[in-house]
């Protein structure tokens, strides 16, 4: 414990020093021309989780990256560590490790990436290995954090010259992204994975592409696991075609792909049918001045590989209900399509329209819907507005319906100072064992900015979800009394280097989503310091 | 058995001594005692929206640059955008240029090409579908906005979006810009 201790304080006065220290000449460039680069993410709280732990502890994350290149070479690692004051169980919570390492070449289209790297075959239906950059994952057990990055573990190339553009890998995947890192008994990869794509423009309208994976999964005491699978994928784009309709504001693309286990696609064809392991998806875009709409579709069966990552296909909606509530894709059985519309009206006004349908079959039929319009003004300089309104259900989450509504108002005032006002309001139904029940969620956020100087916001939730109400931590009774939350949130730039945002209060656990893929968020009480810094 | 620590004062407070100390010497002058340069920018080269290929070497033939980094789903990129998109409009002629990645994923592209024409945006947005440009750049949320003078060193960089953070920019950007003479090299779209 005590080296713990000293560990956790080791790092916070080395960030001190840096903070601290004199100005920074940034990257530093070196006698033959290279340079290097520093990042460190410190993440330190002081609180718990109230849905899980009784009492508070203290718990320091930091990852510290660095990067140096030199002409076509780059290279760089990242070592990340966790203190927290206390260990649970047999699992050790705490760890120090050389999460990502790599050495890259590059070269006239040519690029080779040696160690941790990230790679997509296509739009990730096969394979997808990725990075949630900034985002410090919290695992409730083991009680660890940890940077969630899926990188592949091996080898990956890349090329691209002209009409034609190739990628090849071969190495370990992360299956298990849940699983923080330095424990032992619950490894993040297993087994291995070689894949390759490789697309060809025949005409500047019409490209081509198809991809395959080998994946071999091993487990102790059990016989190599290998699968295949296949993919082809088409991009028609109208502007090569039609010149004076570019010229006129109008585009249209459509993008489809199709993958399959053990797939040929000469003998196989198209195969849509429930019991043959494939996944479909189109997307078309379609533009016209200052409006634009998509439509893309999903057709998912048995396609959950544990490496692969289709698009689910879901609006991520930045509302905080909204955002909080949002739908997790199961890619074993899951079909449905998406349709945005974006656009701007005279006036200053700007215009969102999502809708979203899907049901999913896996463990019984289960609905997914969402239609959300977002309207937004400025009908002064100093002054802007957003309301928006949704409506939707989400029967995987329990939620048979609910209605959503909101409103942003922000004004500016001299020396560049602004408050930013956020109210949202959801009236939602959960059934849980056949019983139904309405409850309300509520947000408000208040915010005080100064350009250049930072933010200091309050922020409250209530809620008296059912889901919400009860204690676990008391087992004998069942409270029954709503539930509050109330966070203050200062954040400011320090000394041109550092990013610091300081948190204190509770704020509300659930799903969060960023870039397209979605988490879990445990409750939080206490006081949180993040610093972002870079040199 | 579980062991609870009690949070002790100390470990309260060392954290905000240390913001203490950054504010500090923010406020003290440390900072402009020394030219702003944030290092290199590291080079690279994009797909654009319009399937043109963008690099940033070309763009600083012509003068200083912002690189700012957004995705759709990201709602303060949303109202940064269309101030930078006025920026844009303001100094073009003087040699700026706006490069703004979208760090969407691929799942995501069908949506870059509509939310840029709703916004209005007329320079190059330029689409980093494998995050490795926002890697190069250490970007670690979005927005995150770049200054970039026309000798390749980054000369602020920004996270997050506020109103009158543009007017911040524009001072920084303001003295490169007396620097710069525009070069005839055209930015493709």
């Amino acid at each position: 414990m005590k080296a713990a201790r000293r560990g956790a304080l080791a790092v916070l006065c080395l960030s001190g020093a840096l903070l601290a220290g004199p100005s920074a000449p940034g990257a530093r460039a070196a006698e033959s021309g290279g340079t290097l680069q520093a990042a460190n993410l410190l993440l330190w709280q002081a609180g718990r989780n109230p849905r899980t732990e009784a009492s508070s502890s203290t718990g320091l994350f930091n990852q510290f990256a660095l990067d140096y290149s030199q002409r076509s070479l780059r290279a760089g690692l990242r070592f990340e560590s966790f203190r927290p004051s206390r260990e649970e169980g047999f699992l050790p919570a705490r760890y120090d490790e050389l999460t990502f390492r790599f050495a890259e070449w590059e070269s006239d289209g040519l690029r080779l990436n040696v160690g941790n790297g990230f790679a997509t075959l296509g739009r990730g239906l096969l394979f997808r290995a990725f990075e949630l950059p900034g985002v410090v994952r919290d695992a409730v057990f083991p009680p660890s954090q940890y940077v969630d990055a899926r990188s592949l573990d091996g080898v990956i190339i890349s090329f691209e010259r002209g009409a034609v553009s190739a990628l090849a890998f071969s190495g370990e995947p992360v299956r298990y992204p849940d699983v923080p890192p330095g424990v032992a008994d619950l490894p993040r990869r297993e087994g291995r994975v070689d894949g390759a794509h490789a697309a060809v423009a025949l005409h500047p309208a019409l490209i081509l592409g198809g991809g395959y994976l080998r994946s071999e999964r091993q487990s102790p005491g059990l016989p190599p696991e290998l699968a295949e699978f296949a993919s082809s994928d088409l991009t028609l784009r109208l502007a090569p075609l039609a010149p004076s309709l570019a010229a006129a504001g109008l585009d249209l693309q459509i993008y489809a792909e199709y993958g399959g286990r053990s797939w040929d696609p000469l003998a196989d064809g198209i195969d849509t049918d429930t019991g043959t392991p494939h996944a479909l998806y189109s997307a078309t875009q379609l533009s016209y001045g200052r409006w634009g709409a998509s439509y893309e579709t999903k057709d998912y069966e048995g396609f959950a590989l544990g490496f692969n990552d289709p698009p689910n296909l879901v609006p991520e909606m930045p509302q905080h209900l909204l955002n909080r509530m949002s739908h997790f894709l199961l890619a074993d059985g899951e079909q449905g399509h998406q349709f945005s519309v974006m656009g701007s009206l005279p006036h200053e006004l700007g215009l969102q329209f999502e809708s979203a349908r899907a049901h999913n079959e896996v463990n019984g039929l289960r609905r997914y819907r969402l239609d959300a319009l977002t309207v937004q003004g400025s009908p002064l300089r100093s002054l802007h507005w957003e309301v928006f309104a949704a409506t939707g259900c989400d029967e995987i989450e329990g939620l048979t319906d609910h209605d959503t509504g909101g409103l942003t108002v922000g004004s500016e005032f001299a020396d560049g100072l602004s408050l930013r006002l956020t109210a949202e309001y959801q009236r939602a139904e959960r059934t849980t064992f056949d019983v139904a029940s309405t409850f309300a969620n509520a947000y408000l956020s208040l915010a005080c900015e100064r350009a250049g100087l930072g933010t200091l916001a309050l922020q409250g939730e209530f809620s008296d979800d059912p889901d919400e109400q009860d204690d676990p931590l008391t087992f004998e009774t069942v409270e029954a009394e709503s539930r509050r939350w109330l966070g203050l949130v200062a954040s400011a730039p320090l000394y041109r280097h550092h990013e610091a945002t300081l948190f204190i209060g509770s704020r509300r656990g659930g799903t969060a989503c960023a870039s397209g893929t979605c988490y879990l968020v445990p409750d939080f009480r206490g006081v949180e310091l993040r610093l972002s810094s870079r040199f | 058995m579980i062991r609870t620590r009690p949070v002790t004062k100390q470990r309260c407070c060392l954290p905000l001594i240390l913001i203490a100390l950054g504010a500090a010497s923010r406020f003290s002058g440390i900072a402009s005692a020394a030219e702003p340069d944030l290092g290199a920018a590291p080079a690279f080269t994009l797909e654009s929206t319009a399937n043109q290929s963008v690099a940033l070497a070309t763009a600083l033939q012509a003068g200083p640059v912002i690189v700012d980094f957004w995705a759709t789903w990201c709602g303060p990129c949303r109202q940064a955008l269309p101030e930078l998109q006025q920026l844009f409009e303001r100094y073009a002629d003087r040699g700026l240029t706006v490069l703004a990645i979208s760090t969407d994923e691929p799942r995501n592209r069908p949506k870059i090409g509509s939310a840029a024409r709703a916004l209005g945006l007329t320079f190059p947005v330029l689409i980093d579908a494998d995050k490795r440009v926002a890697r190069l750049y250490r970007v670690d949320s979005v927005p995150m906005t770049f200054l970039v003078d026309r000798e390749g060193r980054i000369r602020s960089l920004h996270r997050g979006f506020r109103p009158g953070d543009i007017q911040v920019l524009e001072q920084g950007l303001l003295p490169l810009l007396e620097a710069a003479t525009p070069a005839p090299a055209e930015v493709p779209r």
